[in-house]
């Protein structure tokens, strides 16, 4: 006789769970031969919710890898060395010219006119000389060469224009355009520039010219603002080259940029819009949890009898468990699939749309990332709103589950199956925390579905409380209508839960959309100035003063000098070794607006730390910092910034930190320098003038015409720009939105399916004892009106509160309820239950009573 | 109180056309009480259903308490029900998810009855249930289950009261309580009484027995005929 030992004893366990296994897949292969039968609510959820996952995913990296394939295109080059207010010096010209191709670009923003001077806009002229465009290729609408647009012929230059400043100028090809000094012929109108993506906003439309008529445009003068660049394409790892120029030219003060993050504006923007669609896309299929559950559930009680002559024949919990798991693994992968291909094809439907809203063709096809990223999602939440009714099932006694409904008891699920679903819950919060760009957005979005779920159910256990504890309505469908809500078996929980969350995305985009579009539309339009004039010369200031001050309509001039500089170092530290929160990297990013100042801004912002230098300080250099971007660098009062300002680096102290309000639109700088340091550096001034709306027109007319050299920049007009594109965004936010609505139509759907055979069987008595047809739609109609009333009154509670809370605390701006889109979400929310829920049991009315009467 | 004319009843199924019911004529005064018996599939349920306005006979006449159901609609047979009728079945159809109280009060309730729950919760009493107001079917035994359809049929004190086997699903002992209770409930009410019973004990406390054959009334029987030496109950 052997003696067990602890390792035989092991053996035997693992044996037996392989063969439980075995058994289980065994008995699901069984239970599998019913097909989808019960499940058509189960799969659609799943492949719902994982479809909006893998959609955005995919039309995300399709994007980013159209993004990729033309990053030498799209950034002109494989390196951008730009340099702002200067060019580069002779030296640094033949060494680039020594060590690679190089095409040189001129960028700045200025007016152009019609010949005759009836119209003028905002351009955004580019000059470009022979090599351009290095990579990729520009394309004109009639077809020709670019460098053969780009002439000079009869001693008048020729340049090409988007079709937008042809028709607003109103000019045809051939007709002369205005711009600075000097005029163009209109040659062309270009169809396609390879290295337009890189703004999301453009200011006004493109007219390209050659660079060396630039010089004739009297445009390019000490401080104002424009931009050199020069692109390289170089026969050298990039890195290696890059390095080489740095250690060649130290402190040259060009902003380096190399193919590999040729358009870090677009790569943003759609970072961030992947992001928001894709939490949003989670929402959907969290919502569809819930009709995963109820699917589970309801298949579960189903097969009751099923699983008790199982446990009756010998059946362990064990058993049960893993054979329905496994039954529901293997239907959640048919949903997941599902999901995947509708996601994985997405791009392909999507092309057209991507190709409306942004400048960059996306490179179409399936990518496996956001698939596999879906899959795991799809698995994660299947498994989380099974788990419940799985261990139900598990634990209830065979002769219980013999038992209807009433009976039921509320079962402890086991410390085991808890600690399963914490885990799973974990996982998936981690997934999507960790798979996020923006993980702290991602957090509070994990922390905002946790706090939902938890609050709508308890809002679900309220109502039904509630409509149990209320008063007997006299109005018999009122009074079956209400205690429909708490009956054993109702769906309100999971109804309220599941549409609720949708609805609650929903109103909350519905609501951060329009508190967005309203501020800039109204708030900011009624505060804002109308124009800002960029590229003053210190020598026209008194002339432009004098002008714009005694002009009809013009109420208020606000006027600073400006140059552009660039943070190196911060307490001596490299910004590129910082580690910056993504919400400030602005700030360190580029060239940002400097001015100097002898006493603090009047309107704007306000000095919250340390003190203002006196109006006759002449020591050494000393800024006023935005308090916000302090607090986010962790920097403060006498720690040092370096900026390189037009080449030459000033290390400066930190003597006060200003609140500054970005809302008002007037002139704000992150950095203001105390006087003596920036007084002799070449500049430009920027003023801001509120102009009465039927003077703009002229105001703008008055001072382009005057000053050639000065930009009008159109309050009104970017703005709409802005708004726009917030508009664009919100589509594609409500779009996914409607997914979640759209999943949580499915679950109130499956809670109807579910409760048909009852909802039948109801009626049927109902007619049997006296109930007319109406007295049965009347019971009815009320039942869903309450359900979906009471379930949009919370999302459009809970959704205020959240937009409340974005608009508030995460954008830091004026908060407006708009009761029209609350109103609107709650009355579609209601009329959706009702129809729903009318659809869903009209056939109970027709039914005939004897067949169901009959005795068994 | 009920008067059936050359009652037809076809049914078309996948099979072909079935003729349930093939000539019934039948009548039963105000407060009669009769059993109607026969092997399955003579067509007591069909008639009982036809009788409630549930089932639309093929042709002939049906006439219950003064109304032509041959002429009223579906609603129209509903407000019928609701005036008139009470109903017990072998399988007691409650609401599984209403209390034993609100299944006495729903009939009550639709006919706009102010005083539904009272009423009903003084039919549960009369039926012994006093107790059981706020428990669910499920939570109730077979015979207690039964006796809140009695009491549901029962509470809107309906001029005719039909029973389908309302003890087939019973033991003998509880069938037999809930018996005397049909029939005191019956007694007092003045409720004419139609029961379809299997059991010819059941059958014969009832003034008069009809049997069916094959769709036909075969025979019917008197009380004095089926047992001369007991009264009517």
């Amino acid at each position: 006789m052997s003696v067990p030992t602890s390792e035989n004893t092991q053996r035997e366990h693992n044996r037996a769970g392989i063969d439980t296994m075995r058994l289980a897949w065994r008995l699901c292969r069984r239970e599998l031969r019913a097909g989808s039968v019960g499940f058509r609510i189960f799969l659609a959820c799943l492949a719902l919710g994982v479809a909006a996952i893998a959609g955005v995913g995919s039309v995300s990296q399709a994007i980013v890898a159209g993004l990729s394939a033309d990053a030498r295109a799209l950034l002109g080059g494989e390196v951008d060395l730009r340099l702002t207010h200067m060019k580069a010096s002779e030296e640094q010209l033949t060494w680039l010219k020594a060590n690679g191709r190089v095409s040189a670009v001129t960028e700045i923003r200025t007016m152009a006119r019609n010949h005759d001077r009836t119209s003028r806009i905002l351009i955004e002229l580019k000059a470009v000389d022979e090599n351009y465009p290095l990579f990729g290729e520009a394309k004109l609408s009639a077809g020709g060469l670019l460098k053969d647009a780009l002439t000079s012929r009869n001693g008048v230059w020729s340049g090409v224009a988007d079709a937008g400043l042809a028709e607003r100028l109103g000019l045809s090809i051939g007709d002369l355009v205005r711009v600075g000094e000097t005029k163009f012929r209109l040659a062309d109108v270009i169809e396609h520039e390879p290295d337009r993506a890189s703004q999301i906003i453009a200011l006004g439309p493109r007219l390209m010219i050659p660079l060396a008529a630039m010089s004739e445009t009297g445009l390019i003068k000490p401080g104002s603002l424009y931009h050199h660049h020069y692109r390289i394409s170089v026969d050298e790892p990039i890195k290696d080259w890059i390095a080489r120029l740095n250690a060649r030219f130290d402190n040259a003060g060009w902003r380096i940029r190399d193919y590999g993050n040729a358009t870090p504006g677009i790569q943003r923007f759609v970072d961030r819009v992947t992001l928001f669609l894709t939490l949003v896309g989670l929402t959907t299929l969290l919502v569809g949890g819930v009709g995963v559950g109820n699917s589970v559930k309801a298949y579960l009680q189903s097969k009751t009898d099923t699983i008790a002559t199982l446990k009756c024949l010998g059946a362990s919990r064990q058993l049960i468990f893993y054979t329905y798991m496994l039954h529901i693994l293997v239907l959640s992968l048919v949903g997941i699939a599902i999901g995947l291909i509708v996601g994985g094809l997405t791009p392909f439907a999507a092309r057209p749309f991507i190709a409306e809203y942004l400048p960059v063709a996306a490179n179409i096809r399936m990518y496996p990332m956001p698939l596999i990223l879906a899959l795991t999602f799809g698995i994660l939440v299947a498994i989380l709103f099974s788990i419940i009714p799985l261990s139900r099932a598990r634990n209830v006694p065979a002769a219980s589950l013999f038992r209807n409904l009433i009976e039921h008891h509320y079962i402890w699920p086991g410390t085991m199956v808890l600690l399963m679903l914490g885990l799973v819950a974990t996982t998936l919060s981690g997934l999507a925390i960790i798979s996020a760009d923006n993980r702290i957005f991602a957090l509070y979005f994990v922390a905002g579905a946790a706090v939902a779920f938890v609050a709508f159910h308890f809002a679900a256990i309220l109502v039904i409380r509630a409509s149990r504890a209320m008063p007997t309505p006299r109005y018999t469908s009122l009074r079956i209508a209400v205690a429909n809500l708490h009956r054993p078996g109702a769906p309100t929980s999971s109804i309220i839960l599941s549409l609720g969350l949708g609805l609650t995305v929903l109103v909350t985009v519905v609501l951060i959309e329009g508190n967005i579009s309203r501020q800039v539309g109204k708030t900011l339009l009624e505060d804002a100035p109308g124009f800002y004039f960029i590229d003053l010369q210190t020598d026209q200031i008194t002339e432009f003063d004098a002008l714009v001050s005694s002009f009809p309509g013009v109420r208020k001039i606000g006027r600073v000098p400006m140059l552009r500089g660039r943070i190196t170092k911060i307490n001596g530290t490299p910004v590129d070794q910082i580690t910056v929160p993504p919400d400030y990297d602005w700030i360190t990013r580029g060239d940002r607006g400097l001015t100097w100042l002898r006493e603090p801004p009047t309107t704007g912002s306000n000095v919250v730390a340390g003190e203002w230098w006196p109006a006759d300080y002449s020591g050494p250099p000393l800024i006023s910092f935005d308090a916000e971007a302090a607090r986010a660098f962790d920097i403060g009062i006498g720690d040092t910034l370096n900026i390189n300002v037009l080449g030459r680096e000033i290390e400066a102290k930190i003597s006060n930190l200003r609140l500054i309000d970005w809302n008002t639109l007037g002139i704000n700088f992150v950095i203001v320098f105390s006087p003596g340091w920036l007084e002799a550096a070449p500049q430009t001034h920027i003023a801001t003038t509120h102009v009465d709306a039927t003077s703009e027109t002229a105001l703008e007319a008055a001072v382009t015409d005057r000053f050639p050299n000065i930009s009008a920049i159109r309050v009104r007009e970017v703005l709409s720009n802005l708004n726009s594109v917030v508009a664009k965004i919100g589509t594609a936010v409500r779009s996914i939105a409607a997914l979640a609505i759209a999943a949580g139509t499915l679950v109130l759907a499956g809670a109807i399916a579910t409760n048909h055979k009852r909802r039948v069987y109801d009626a049927v008595i109902f007619k049997v004892l006296g109930a007319t047809r109406r007295d049965i739609i009347g019971a009815l109609i009320l039942e869903f009106f309450l359900l979906g009333l009471i379930t949009a009154i919370i999302s459009a509670l809970m959704g205020s509160v959240a937009a409340w809370g974005v608009i508030v605390w995460v954008m830091e701006a004026d908060w407006v309820f708009i009761p029209s889109a609350v109103i609107a979400t709650t009355v579609i929310c209601t009329v959706l239950t009702v129809a729903l829920g009318l659809v869903g049991t009209w056939y109970a009315l027709g039914q005939k009573a004897v067949p169901l009467l009959r005795n068994e | 109180m009920i008067k059936l004319g050359d009652l037809h009843l076809k049914l078309t199924t996948d099979g072909g056309d079935v003729k349930i019911l093939r000539g019934i004529n039948f009548q039963a005064e105000a407060g009669e009480r009769v059993s109607i018996v026969g092997p399955s599939g003579s067509g007591k349920t069909s008639m009982m259903m036809i009788t409630a306005g549930l089932e639309r006979a093929t042709s002939g006449t049906v006439s219950v308490a003064g109304s032509n159901l041959g002429k009223l609609d579906e609603d129209g047979l509903a407000l019928f029900r609701r005036h008139n009728i009470g109903i017990i079945f072998q399988s007691f159809h409650l609401i599984r998810t209403m209390t034993a109280l609100e299944n006495v009060a729903i009939p009550l309730e639709f006919a706009g009855r102010a005083d539904a729950f009272e009423e009903s919760a003084q039919s549960l009493t009369s039926v012994g249930l006093a107790h059981r107001l706020t428990h669910y079917p499920g939570q109730l035994s077979g015979g207690e289950q039964q006796r809140v359809a009695m009491a549901r049929a029962f509470a809107g004190t309906p001029k005719l009261l039909l029973a389908d086997e309302p003890t087939g699903n019973l033991d003998s002992e509880t069938s037999e309580h809930v018996i005397d209770l049909l029939f005191e409930l019956s007694r007092k009410s003045g409720t004419t009484l139609l029961l379809i019973t299997h059991d010819p004990t059941i059958a014969s406390r009832c003034d008069r027995i009809v049997h069916l054959l094959n769709g036909q009334v075969d025979y019917t029987e008197t009380l004095a005929e089926v047992n001369p030496h007991t009264s009517s109950e």
